[in-house]
């Protein structure tokens, strides 16, 4: 085996795969959270994954109402839609060697033409954890928006 | 070489086996190409008398003998041969090491690490945020706006 060939090697095996040049995956579900004084909570069809992360929250009724993932490298930022008011923009700021992506989290508010940050946040996420961004009005509850990254 | 009807003859002779040994003799004496090949025979008999010679060590020599064996079998062979052999050895070794390492090496991400909020801010006037963190890890970002009045 020739220097070069070895040395290709011995790289390519020992490249840390989560290396900061390795794209994120974001994912959200955006939910209106209500109470209907049902007595239990009813979380709708298409929740299940993120139903862990709603059942601490004061809210007898959980309806989805968008969710989406993708897939951005670091420093890169992805911009997924919610409803005509509210927008959510995630954007991959580093990698720790523990294995946390510290993550820029904004969900912005537009009404005619005006748009400000209702929410900004930065935080260090646990890949496969989930966590939640709630408390702006939506209808007659409240978002609540369950936020993951990809293992 | 010239040849003879008797070189059969001439070879039963000189083995030792010829019925009229002494007409073969007398014809070898009076024949040019019987004489070469008598010749010949005897020093190829000679030759494998020679290398059948088997020398006998005696009792009093076989330990000498025994530490002349021992001494070139474990005489270290210095050559440039060697050495490749050796590079290239140590350098499978290191290979098959990182491999291996690569394979059984931790995940980096640690079971305790939990997802951590650093930063949170909001542009709504009146607004006030607060996280909670739940038993099982899900960190929780809450935004409480005044009356639902974001503008």
């Amino acid at each position: 085996m020739s220097l070069m060939g070895l040395t290709v090697l011995i790289a390519a095996l020992t490249a840390d795969p989560n290396q900061a040049s390795a794209p994120v995956t974001l994912s959200y579900t955006a939910v209106q959270a209500t109470n209907e004084g049902h007595g239990e909570r009813r979380f709708e069809r298409g929740l299940e994954k993120v139903q862990k992360a709603l059942e601490g929250l004061d809210f007898d009724t959980f309806t989805r109402v968008a969710s989406g993932s993708e897939s951005v490298d670091i420093g890169d930022e992805a911009r997924f839609p919610i409803d005509d008011h509210y927008a959510l923009t995630m954007s991959p700021i580093s990698k720790s060697e523990d294995g946390r992506v510290r993550v820029r989290s904004r969900i912005t508010v537009t009404r005619d033409g005006k748009s400000r940050d209702a929410l900004d946040t930065t935080q260090a996420m646990v890949p496969g954890k989930l966590m939640n961004l709630g408390g702006l009005p939506m209808g007659k509850g409240e978002l609540v928006v369950v936020l993951s990254v990809g293992k | 070489m010239d040849a003879c009807r008797q070189f059969a003859e001439v070879e039963r002779w000189i083995d030792g086996e010829a019925a009229e040994a002494a007409g073969i003799e007398r014809h070898v004496a009076g024949c040019a190409a019987c004489a070469k090949h008598a010749a010949f025979l005897r020093q190829t008999r000679t030759a494998v008398a020679a290398v059948a010679t088997r020398h006998h060590i005696s009792d009093a020599q076989f330990p000498a003998f025994m530490e002349g064996l021992r001494v070139e079998i474990e005489r270290p062979q210095r050559s440039w041969r060697g050495l490749w052999a050796l590079g290239s050895l140590v350098s499978a070794a290191l290979v098959a090491a990182i491999a291996l390492y690569s394979l059984v090496k931790p995940a980096p991400v640690p079971v305790e690490a939990k997802t951590e909020v650093e930063l949170f801010s909001t542009q709504i006037e009146g607004a006030t945020t607060k996280v909670d963190y739940s038993d099982d890890g899900v960190a929780t970002i809450w935004i409480n706006v005044p009356e639902g009045d974001m503008w």
